[in-house]
């Protein structure tokens, strides 16, 4: 029995050393992950920045975590900034990943940071909700907290964002100006927008949007501040009764000054703007709130236009006289204050006169003091259908004047227009049917054909013509002719020998045709013509005087210049024959000397060929 | 003496475009004839008739385009008075009805350059390529004479004269030789059918890129078969089908 009791001893203590086992195992299963939220501070100002951090704890490397559900109603969210970071502790390596968001408190008072439910891998896993108190001015607590509240009247003392409106009560579609300015004492960095207004129930125009700070110097109180203007809008109410401007917020950091705790600190670097810690703060305008009141009814012109300030309008239509179907030209100006935009192109309508669409333009203009106003130009094409005089009655618009408090209206004179053409006929034309900016070039139909024509054209192509490039190519070579002509005559004119040589033939031709028409002469005087011929075409040759060319020295010259032995003798021979004929006259027959004409003219030609 | 073979075929050639010359001015005197009377579609066949003798007067051109225009044919019609235009670019009856004609088609041209831009490039257009081509040789002409003067009385200085006339000539030269290669490589043509659907590609299962309309010019690009690449003056570029285009 007692060793059955042992048995069952050790029994149970086994089965608690396995259930121990077990539950230490399934506990350091479930100690994997770990997720928790913190925050820097419970207690904050409502400009003041809260961070929050969700931290995810694993023993290994996770792959993927999901974007965590969490209720931050209460707060203006920035972030998560996400970073990672392993740790050994013990021998235990964990990894931890943190989530941290930067939260702004929208208004003052006691609110929650929710509770944050994130999955990984297939499990949900939360953390705690975390209250959360801010106060808008001082918090009483704790000399901590006392110091905290200082630092924080201070910060409010000495930056706010100021938002100004240029009056509260207004007409519907007056114009009211809101301003939002930067008011500060520090030197500001990553200023940024968080909020911009809506301006809902307001028609707006921006005036000024700043893309930097640029402040001026101002006295608020007692003290100076630096006033940097960040928006101007010209807002125009659409609806009576209340509205509200919407507030605009603004983040930027500010550089924090360390308490020095030792005689290095005053070395640090982290003392320096630029490297030191700096506080991230949100600053809000205040909510502005603007009446609109509705137009007065009594007295309110039927063709009211809906423009509240002032106008001026006048028009000018040229030609004056046309003929019928011809188009005149108006052009209407206006020139106003308040919400331009508002007005549109008014009507006109003559019968006998076609209006066509007008074209408009429209140039914003601002004044000094942000006032909103503008041109409208108008241009409208007329044309009259008929013929007979016109008349354009005032064009008229009405306007709410707010500084007086009652309806004006702004027109025109009456225009006169003459058009020439059958009183009675209206011109019935597709061309009606067209837009304004075909009206100026388009005629009721196509252009009749041409005449008839004795010859029809084809108009060939210059360039695919052969003479056309023929004269391209002729015009430089005929200079180049040119130019060998004018060398040539210049060579004529200074080189005697030249100038002979080149009219030797022309001299022996005139000489032989002397010699021919004495054949029927003397028989001295055939023969002394021939001769002169022979000898003066080689005088001509070789430029030396005619008279001192005899036989033999013919004979030398020619044969210096190449000239064939035959040739020569042949030469030599006619002038023998007409030496003998000239001084021994033999009663040569005609044909004899019609012969020798022959043969000289034959050994002038060799000769030519051979010098 | 045996008459040359060339003066009998030169004689031969002189003759039977005398022939067609006078049919051409028969058919289009007829056309007139017609036109007047309000058969437009006899007064087309007419005009077409006169045309395919090889006929090529901006005046025939245009009167064809009015009769084509008068049967409905507004497509066909632009393509003649282009076809005029580009033989009588200054005649402002072609000018007339041509805008008139844009105004009628359903795409919208885009408007013209405006500034230095659209003078300079209505400067450039101006002229028609024969008279940049006369120009151009009037110019070479009085550069050659005056040269051939000047050198003639012996001067062979460079005289300002001399380089006004060349630069002058150059300009022309170079002025006439832009046109002419701006011309010569771009083929223009109008949308002839009442719809054509431009394609990505050449083929007819292609994406479809625009769809244009009767009447709209266009540059063609390039074409493969029955395709041509075309671009729109606003830079919209596709393939359309030959049968939907008309070249100029």
């Amino acid at each position: 029995m007692k060793g059955a009791c042992n048995h069952e001893r050790l029994g149970g203590r086994f089965m608690l050393v396995i259930v121990g086992l077990l539950s230490l195992s399934a506990t350091l299963q479930a100690a994997e992950v770990e997720v928790s939220a913190e925050v820097d501070r419970r207690r904050v100002a409502a400009n003041e920045a809260l961070n929050l951090t969700l931290a995810i704890t694993s023993a290994r490397q996770l792959v993927h975590v999901s974007a965590p559900q969490i209720n931050l109603a209460a707060f203006d969210v920035y972030g998560p900034a996400i970073s990672t970071r392993m740790e050994i502790v013990n021998r235990r390596t964990s990894f931890i990943r943190d989530l941290v968001y930067t939260l702004y408190a929208k208004r003052p008072g006691r609110h929650k940071i929710g509770v944050a439910t994130l999955t990984i891998e297939g499990k949900a896993y939360q953390t705690k909700s975390i209250d959360i108190e801010v106060s808008a001015q001082k918090r009483p607590g704790s000399k901590q907290r006392q110091n905290s509240t200082a630092a924080n009247d201070e910060l409010t003392d000495n930056l706010f964002l100021r938002s100004q409106v240029d009056r509260d009560t207004v007409y519907v579609n007056e114009q009211v100006t809101a301003s939002f300015d930067l008011c500060y004492r520090y030197n500001l960095r990553d200023v940024g927008f968080t909020q911009i207004p809506t301006f809902s129930g307001f028609w707006s125009h921006e005036l000024f949007d700043a893309q930097r700070l640029d402040p001026k110097v101002e006295t608020i109180g007692d003290r100076q501040f630096h006033v940097a203007p960040l928006r101007r809008m010209a807002l125009f109410a659409t609806r009576d009764g209340a509205h509200e401007i919407d507030v605009m917020a603004v983040t930027c950091a500010i550089p924090q000054r360390r308490q020095r705790r030792s005689a290095f600190d005053a070395l640090s670097l982290l003392d320096d703007p630029l490297f030191g810690r700096t506080q991230s703060v949100m600053v809000r305008s205040q909510l502005a709130l603007i009446f609109a009141r509705p137009l007065p009814l009594s007295g309110q012109p039927d063709n009211f236009s809906g423009l509240v300030g002032s106008l001026r309008i006048n028009a000018n239509a040229e030609p004056r006289q046309v003929a019928m179907g011809d188009p005149v030209t108006l052009r209407l100006k206006i020139v106003g204050t308040g919400n331009m935009q508002s007005l549109s192109a008014p009507v006109i309508d003559v019968a006998g006169l076609k209006v066509y669409d007008p074209k408009g333009a429209m140039q914003q203009t601002t004044s000094a003091n942000g006032r909103l106003g503008g041109e409208a130009t108008y241009e409208y094409i007329i044309i009259p259908e008929r013929g007979g005089v016109f008349e354009i009655p005032p064009i008229e618009i009405s306007y709410f004047d707010p500084e007086r408090h009652q309806y004006g209206v702004a027109a025109t004179r009456p225009i006169r227009l003459v058009s020439e053409g059958r009183v009675e006929a209206a011109r019935s034309a597709p061309v009606h049917d067209m837009t304004r900016s075909e009206i100026e070039e388009l005629g009721d139909d196509i252009r009749h054909i041409k005449p008839d024509v004795a010859e029809l054209h084809s108009p060939r192509s210059l360039y695919h013509q052969t003479w056309f490039w023929g004269l391209q190519l002729a015009l430089p070579i005929g200079y180049v002719a040119l130019l060998f002509a004018r060398r040539h005559q210049e060579r004529l004119r200074s080189d005697v020998a030249y100038a002979r040589r080149r009219g030797a033939n022309g001299a022996a031709q005139r000489r032989l045709q002397e010699a021919t028409a004495a054949i029927g002469e003397g028989e001295a005087l055939f023969f002394a013509t021939l001769q002169t011929a022979l000898v003066g075409f080689v005088a001509d040759q070789v430029n030396e005087p005619a008279p001192g060319l005899d036989r033999a020295r013919c004979q030398l010259v020619l044969a210096e210049r190449g000239v064939p032995e035959m040739t020569i003798r042949q030469f030599d021979g006619l002038l023998k024959i007409c030496h003998e004929g000239r001084f021994a006259p033999s009663e040569v027959s005609a044909a004899r000397r019609q012969q020798v004409l022959a043969d000289s003219e034959t050994v002038l030609d060799e000769l030519r060929d051979a010098t | 003496m045996r008459t040359p073979a060339w003066l009998i075929c030169a004689f031969c050639l002189l003759g039977s475009s005398l022939l067609a010359q006078s049919a051409a001015v028969g058919l289009y005197a007829e056309g007139n004839g017609l036109y007047r009377a309000g058969d437009y579609d006899g007064a087309r066949q007419r005009y077409e008739a006169a045309v395919a003798t090889g006929a090529q007067d901006p005046r025939l051109l245009y009167n064809l385009g009015n009769a084509t225009y008068k049967t409905g044919d507004l497509g066909r019609a632009i393509v003649w008075y282009e076809r005029a235009l580009r033989l009588a670019p200054r005649d402002e009856d072609i000018q007339a009805n041509l805008r008139f004609l844009r105004r009628l088609k359903k795409d919208r041209d885009p408007d013209p350059t405006s500034g230095i831009g659209g003078v300079l490039e209505r400067a450039f257009m101006w002229p028609t390529l024969n008279e940049l081509a006369l120009g151009w040789m009037v110019g070479l002409l009085v550069f050659f004479a005056t040269v051939s003067w000047r050198r003639w009385q012996g001067q062979t200085s460079l005289h300002s004269s001399v380089l006004g006339v060349a630069a002058v000539a150059l300009l022309m030269a170079l002025f006439a030789f832009t046109r002419f290669e701006v011309d010569a490589g771009r083929i223009e043509a109008v949308v002839t059918e009442v719809e054509g659907i431009a394609r990505s590609g050449p083929d007819g299962q292609e994406t479809e890129v625009f769809v244009i309309h009767e009447g709209t010019k266009l540059v063609v690009e390039r074409s493969e078969g029955d395709w041509h690449l075309v671009r729109l003056d606003s830079g919209l570029g596709g393939w359309l089908p030959s049968p939907v285009i008309t070249k100029i």
